[in-house]
């Protein structure tokens, strides 16, 4: 698959406080992406490296193979929603996206489709002729994220697009999110500070503290990586205490927490998933399902802030 | 520059969508209503003193030469302030500038879409109102007196047509740049009454009183779009971004 953003050591200071410190990540073709962070980590810095309107002061920035930080053909390929939707709310629904249409030389006849297309996507084409600043925060994100997807780009930078609306207006902008990319083939590039909504539709993720790239990879390797080897046992009837004596003394075993039919088992290093059904099955426990505990996302990233606060 | 017109069409839609844009314009029209005072006190003073009406004819075509210099300069200053209002200082507070700054757009295109932006509906509000002005002294005050039209002499139209427009141009470009990176776009306007204020006094200084209008209009011109060339080089969307809230 091929890259569709790299980010090479970017660093970058501002008004004398190193923003960024030599960010480095690659987002490819087809990802969602979530970038995380806590507020002033770094995030918006980055999307601004990234759509060229601050220069970073060394490392490369790249769009589909082109640098980012000079030329305007990257950013053609280019949609975004930043911090302030930057709707305009004396021009109608209509207006707002024709405007930039034009801006991307879309041609008049492409344009007409392509509007209405992107309005039916997030279900603003019956409120087509009404001006912006009638409309709500969630509308406005909606709109927001019709007119970074009206020009057909390859990648979407998004910067916490869910910031403000609520809970069913999230849920709606989450779903289009998800369109985007599985329908129309888009790689997305969501930052965000909302562990749930990432976790819920991101496959990979960079986790960015005080400027700094502290992990990077994966969600589910992240999640397994990172789920401190725990493992969840579903048994048919709840396990007899003196079994569950025995089975503290096999090595490299503990019992975590046990309710009803459930046993979640730490396991060490040398430990061993398959030896563990063995010692049970011998016993007479019938197993419903044994799985790996991972790690969410939320244990993730306070593990990481949390080290990071520790240094 | 066929993008550049893109963003000034799309600016000027958004300023006449406000009912305030009309009532402002409006008002700052009005002010071309103390030339009539003043051309008719002229007229009165003349015609008491009993002068020929070759002589009236003479002091109708010099204040009406001065109404063809002036009034453009004065209305076109002041409805610029009120678009640049707009397409700027708006377009900042409300962060839509840097949406537009991560298009494919360059700087260049997009400093003079809002020059062109705020400099195109005021030129020609102010050249139509100036016009109509001229007009309409001929009607109530020149053909009552002197029985004919007087049309203001070549030069003074070349200049309120054609110099005037070019002089305002060049003072919004300077403008809309210093709006562009200063944190306190509001402020940046201050500079059309200051400039405004600086040519006015210029056309009436002794030392500029031998000198045509037309010529010191060219002169503020040409030091405009050279200070305003050198300082394009200070542009960077970095400097428009750091000065923007958020």
């Amino acid at each position: 698959m091929d890259d569709a953003i790299i980010l090479e050591h970017i660093s970058k200071q501002l008004g004398g406080r190193e923003i960024l410190k030599n960010v480095s990540f690659t987002v490819k073709q087809g990802d969602i992406y979530g970038y995380l962070g806590p507020n002033g980590a770094g995030k918006t810095t980055t999307i601004r490296v990234m759509l060229g309107l601050l220069k970073p002061d060394s490392g490369k920035a790249s769009i589909l193979g082109r640098d980012a930080t000079e030329n305007g053909d990257a950013r053609q390929k280019v949609g975004f929603v930043l911090e302030a939707d930057g709707l305009y709310d004396n021009l109608t629904t209509h207006e707002n996206l024709d405007y930039y249409c034009q801006i991307y030389s879309v041609s008049p006849a492409r344009k007409r489709e392509r509007i209405e297309e992107m309005l039916r996507l997030v279900g603003l084409w019956d409120r087509a002729l009404d001006k912006v600043s009638a409309y709500s925060k969630g509308m406005r994100q909606r709109l927001a994220l019709a007119r970074a997807m009206v020009h057909n780009p390859d990648i979407l930078i998004l910067d916490e697009p869910t910031a403000g609306v609520d809970p069913s207006g999230q849920i709606e902008v989450r779903q289009i999110i998800l369109d985007m990319a599985h329908k129309e083939g888009k790689t997305i590039f969501l930052s965000s500070h909302n562990l749930d909504e990432v976790q819920r539709i991101c496959n990979r993720i960079a986790l960015i503290d005080r400027g700094e790239i502290k992990l990077y990879g994966e969600l589910d390797e992240l999640q397994q990586k990172m789920g401190r080897g725990e493992v969840v046992v579903e048994t048919t009837e709840p396990i007899a205490e003196p079994i569950l004596v025995e089975l503290q003394s096999l090595p490299e075993v503990s019992v975590q927490n046990r309710k009803d039919r459930t046993l979640i088992l730490s396991m060490g290093k040398g430990g061993d998933v398959s030896g563990i059904v063995t010692f049970l099955t011998q016993r007479g426990v019938r197993i419903e399902q044994v799985k790996r505990r991972e790690a969410s996302l939320e244990e993730i990233y306070t593990t990481i802030l949390r080290g990071a606060e520790q240094q | 520059m066929g993008k550049a017109f893109i963003i000034a069409k799309k600016d000027v839609k958004e300023a006449f969508r406000s009912k305030s844009t009309y009532l402002y314009v409006i008002f700052l029209c009005l002010l071309s209503l103390p030339y009539f005072d003043g051309f008719n006190s002229v007229i009165n003073d003349l015609q008491e003193q009993g002068v020929t009406s070759t002589e009236l004819r003479l002091a109708s075509q010099s204040f009406l030469n001065g109404v063809a210099y002036t009034l453009p300069f004065v209305l076109t200053m002041l409805i610029c302030s009120v678009f640049a209002a707009y397409a700027i200082t708006m377009d900042k507070a409300k962060r839509t500038l840097e949406s537009l700054l991560a298009t494919p757009l360059s700087l260049r295109q997009i400093w003079l879409g809002k020059s062109l932006a705020v400099a195109l509906p005021a030129i020609i509000i102010a050249l139509l109102v100036s016009l109509l002005a001229l007009l309409a002294m001929n009607l109530v005050i020149v053909v009552p007196t002197v029985g004919s039209f007087i049309v203001p002499s070549v030069l003074s139209l070349v200049t309120g047509l054609v110099i005037v427009p070019i002089v305002a141009f060049s003072v919004v470009s300077l403008v809309s740049f210093l709006q562009l990176i200063m944190t306190n776009p509001t402020i940046a306007n201050f500079a059309f009454i200051g400039i405004f204020i600086g040519i006015y006094l210029a056309m009436i200084t002794e030392w500029a009183a031998s000198w045509d209008f037309s010529f010191i209009y060219l002169v503020a011109t040409i030091f405009l779009v050279g200070v305003t060339l050198f300082l394009a080089r200070f542009l960077t969307k970095e400097r428009i971004i750091l000065s923007s809230k958020g």
